[in-house]
């Protein structure tokens, strides 16, 4: 099914801002994290391991599964594909990895929180650099995504040549 | 009658960036699950003992 253009451009928007929103929300997690683990003030400490969890729920896995999902209507609706251009099936490897990581890491952030909750818990050990560093991998994969997006490196699956092939054709 | 082999009757080559891709997408699933699988990553290096109170953090997990 071919998207119309005035939904094509509506899907592109969309699809930009989730997987945009995406990164600049890891981006606010490094940020987080490296305050966690630098500042001296214990409340501030506490607190940026407290709000990960459900800032987490609530931006970066809604963002995660809203680009996967628009990036999937768009490559499908459009004359893209899924699996004719190499660049796409790229991004499409790191958003569902970056997606299975996070979900995984849910677990991590509860864990944390629920540490940085433990007023037993000194200071030492509610830091913890494992944000620090997912976030700042997360946040270098979907850059490399968003460049693929952009520069769209030439590259035909043997799928992709096929079809053009067939279109050229008919 | 055979077709000759033009550059146009077949696919063109894979681009070096995609094999550049394939080999480092591979080695990063493989550390991953190889670091899942033996327990040196995952949500276990984080969990938190209440009883004892202490948090078993990991280095990098």
């Amino acid at each position: 099914m071919r998207l119309t253009p005035r939904l094509r451009k509506l899907a592109l928007t969309i699809h930009v801002a989730c997987s945009v929103g995406w990164l600049g929300a890891v981006v606010a997690f490094l940020v987080l994290a490296l305050l966690g683990l630098t500042i001296e003030d214990e409340e501030t400490v506490r607190g940026a391991y407290l709000v990960m969890e459900p800032a987490a729920w609530l931006v970066l896995v809604p963002l995660a599964f809203a680009s996967l999902l628009t990036g999937l209507v768009q490559s499908l609706g459009t004359t893209w594909g899924l699996f004719r251009h190499y660049w796409v099936i790229a991004k499409l490897v790191i958003n569902v990895f970056a997606t299975t990581v996070l979900l995984i890491y849910m677990r991590t952030f509860d864990a944390l929180a629920d540490a940085a909750a433990d007023p037993s818990a000194d200071l030492a050990t509610v830091r913890n650099v494992s944000p620090a560093l997912h976030s700042g991998l997360a946040a270098f994969l979907l850059l490399v995504a968003t460049t693929l997006a952009v520069y769209k490196p030439p590259g035909l699956t043997p799928y992709g040549w096929r079809k053009g092939r067939q279109q050229h054709t008919a | 009658v055979h077709q000759p082999d033009t550059p146009e009757s077949r696919p063109a080559p894979i681009p070096r960036w995609v094999k550049v891709f394939a080999v480092v997408a591979g080695l990063v699933v493989l550390i991953f699950l190889l670091l899942l699988i033996t327990g040196g990553h995952g949500p276990g290096r984080h969990s938190f003992d209440s009883s004892s109170g202490v948090a078993a953090v990991g280095g990098s997990g």
